[in-house]
């Protein structure tokens, strides 16, 4: 496990890093999409995808508490 | 072999004692998917306790990996999850280990313990050793003969 620790990360970053740099809407309205939907966008549901959303949701928990303090 | 560890030790066939299929590792694991193993670790490791010892482990420099791999062989050993669905919660669980040491304001974080590889290209490798060597060359002529076995002055 500890071995590869550092290939699987390199694996997981790309992912994490993939949906922050998604472009946002410029609209703000009530009725405005709330992301640009993408026909390339496919759903993966892989075991990678779902451990990189778990390691981007305790990275954005850690920035909430670290920045509410 | 240390006498004391040999008499701490189990005896020889110990293992042979129990019934096989009664150990717990033997048993079905109580957790296969991997939101609940994430679960049980989570509701573990932010406990009052927990943030106490993982900050103090980190700053007595143990790497969070090592945490993470002890943790999780001992959840297989327990039987509350099964090797492999351990082995995919592995960054998580050392993910959770780092923030919850950073929160509770650890001095020092080691991941895996061990260090990046210095990345030098050839070039500066060269010129670094030709350096040294220019230097130890000075020093060694610098350095006055004034030994017993000096040679004279010619």
């Amino acid at each position: 496990m500890k071995k590869n620790y550092r290939k699987v990360m390199a694996s997981i970053e790309p992912i994490i890093n993939k949906d922050q740099s998604k472009p946002k809407p410029s609209k703000t309205g009530l009725l405005s999409p709330s992301s640009i939907p993408s026909s390339k966008e496919t759903k993966s549901n892989d075991v990678m995808t779902q451990v990189a959303k778990y390691v981007k949701a305790i990275r954005d928990k850690k920035k909430e508490v670290i920045n509410g303090r | 072999m240390d006498a004391e560890m040999l008499i701490n030790g189990p005896v020889p066939g110990c293992s042979l004692t129990v019934e096989p299929g009664n150990a717990p590792w033997e048993q079905p694991p109580k957790y296969v998917e991997l939101a609940d193993v994430v679960d049980y670790y989570s509701d573990k490791l932010v406990s009052k306790d927990s943030l106490q010892t993982i900050k103090d482990a980190a700053n007595n420099g143990i790497p969070m990996t090592d945490l993470a791999e002890v943790m999780l062989k001992y959840g297989v050993m327990q039987g509350i999850h099964s090797i492999d669905v351990g082995s995919i919660s592995f960054p998580i669980i050392v993910e959770l280990l780092k923030t919850v040491a950073e929160i509770a304001g650890a001095t020092q974080i080691a991941i895996d313990g061990e260090e990046e590889e210095l990345e030098v290209d050839e070039e500066t490798f060269r010129q670094v050793m030709n350096e040294a060597k220019m230097n130890v060359a000075e020093k060694a002529s610098s350095v006055s003969k004034k030994g017993l076995m000096a040679k004279g002055e010619e």
